[in-house]
């Protein structure tokens, strides 16, 4: 069928390619490549993506996944590798059959939006969904499950089991708690700034800090003023720290060397998602 | 006492005020000049905080709003 003669048909091509780009999500083209190249410089060539946008966002689904997605395996004459596991295998499977779906439903969607007289723009639509989706411009979100609930007069202690063994403590005022229906067992995500947490490396003073997790340093991105420091925690969690070059300097930090992250419990927000 | 954050002042404990889960502590950095921390009761009771004691206040960089008139 000639396309000149198909106005209808023309629309739906290039919406097709639109909606194709909004589904192809960098996140799972990279897991596809972890996957296919078993190391992540390898898997970041090829799609392309830097590095270093690679690794932030294998660290990001990492904390926002209940299982494990990425297994790094440091060491080894090649540096180590980059490995799926069975679960990203199954993210993956899940995701492309949903995008086939999606796709088909939209094309559906399109047709009868085409015959009706109220028409909307399939595009304004696609747009709205993707904003009201969570987003943030806060470094750090782990996921985790309420582990203990204390209430105050006016402030909330929720702690969340983010790992086996890693806990996060959060103070929200009791409004928000009641507003988020905060209960035992329920899955949050708390989300906390870089520039909100300060690093120290030994345990020798008491510090008033309700988190004060264990890690080792994993990445040093030094810039003008602040650098930017990757801490890999348990359970294949990790946080981005910012603080000053001069902090930085002063502790002499070091990849590989043992700190720990510190902040309050008034620093982290939770967010409940439907 | 090494820290990333950049101001680590020295005081001494003025005033508690204990909460329900938070603890209102007031330390005196220098004659007239008072500095107000929240804590959350339980860091409170980690460091056997009381009136009179020498503490540190920690702020960091990023955390210090400027203002000028």
């Amino acid at each position: 069928m000639a396309k000149k003669n198909n106005p209808m048909g023309a629309a739906k091509l290039s919406f097709s390619a639109d909606i194709g780009q909004f589904l192809t999500d960098n996140r799972i083209r990279l897991l596809d490549a972890i996957g296919e190249y078993g190391s992540l410089s390898a898997a970041a060539r090829s799609l392309p993506m830097s590095y270093k946008a690679a690794w932030d966002a294998v660290n990001a689904m990492n904390n926002i996944s209940d299982k494990e997605l990425v297994i790094r395996s440091t060491g080894g004459r090649n540096g180590g590798g980059t490995q799926l596991t069975p679960y990203a295998k199954k993210l993956i499977n899940m995701y492309r059959a949903m995008e086939v779906e999606y796709q088909r439903s939209l094309e559906r969607l399109h047709q009868a939006m085409a015959d009706s007289s109220e028409a909307m723009d399939i595009n304004d639509f696609r747009r709205l969904m993707t904003r009201l989706h969570f987003n943030s411009s806060a470094r750090n979100q782990l996921l985790g499950v309420v582990s203990s609930i204390t209430i105050g007069a006016v402030s909330v202690i929720v702690e969340l089991k983010v790992g086996d063994r890693l806990h996060i403590s959060a103070a929200i005022p009791k409004e928000a708690a009641e507003s988020l229906d905060i209960q035992y067992g329920q899955e949050l995500l708390a989300v906390v700034n870089s520039s909100q947490m300060i690093l120290h490396a030994n345990e020798t003073f008491k510090l008033s800090a309700d988190n004060q997790l264990k890690g080792i340093v994993r990445h040093i991105h030094p810039g003008a003023v602040c650098s930017d420091i990757n801490v890999e925690l348990s359970d294949q969690k990790s946080l981005d720290i910012t603080i000053t070059e001069e902090s930085c300097a002063e502790l002499g930090l070091v990849i590989g060397q043992p700190i720990i992250v510190s902040f309050n419990a008034s620093s982290v927000i939770l967010c409940r998602y439907e | 006492m090494k820290l990333s954050a950049r101001n680590t002042i020295a005081a001494k404990v003025l005033r508690i005020n204990e909460g329900a889960v938070n603890v209102e502590v007031v330390m005196e950095i220098s004659p007239g000049v008072e500095i107000v921390s929240i804590i959350t009761k339980h860091a409170f009771e980690n460091l056997n905080l009381e009136v009179g004691a020498q503490a540190y206040a920690v702020i960091k960089s990023s955390n210090v709003m400027i203002a000028t008139e």
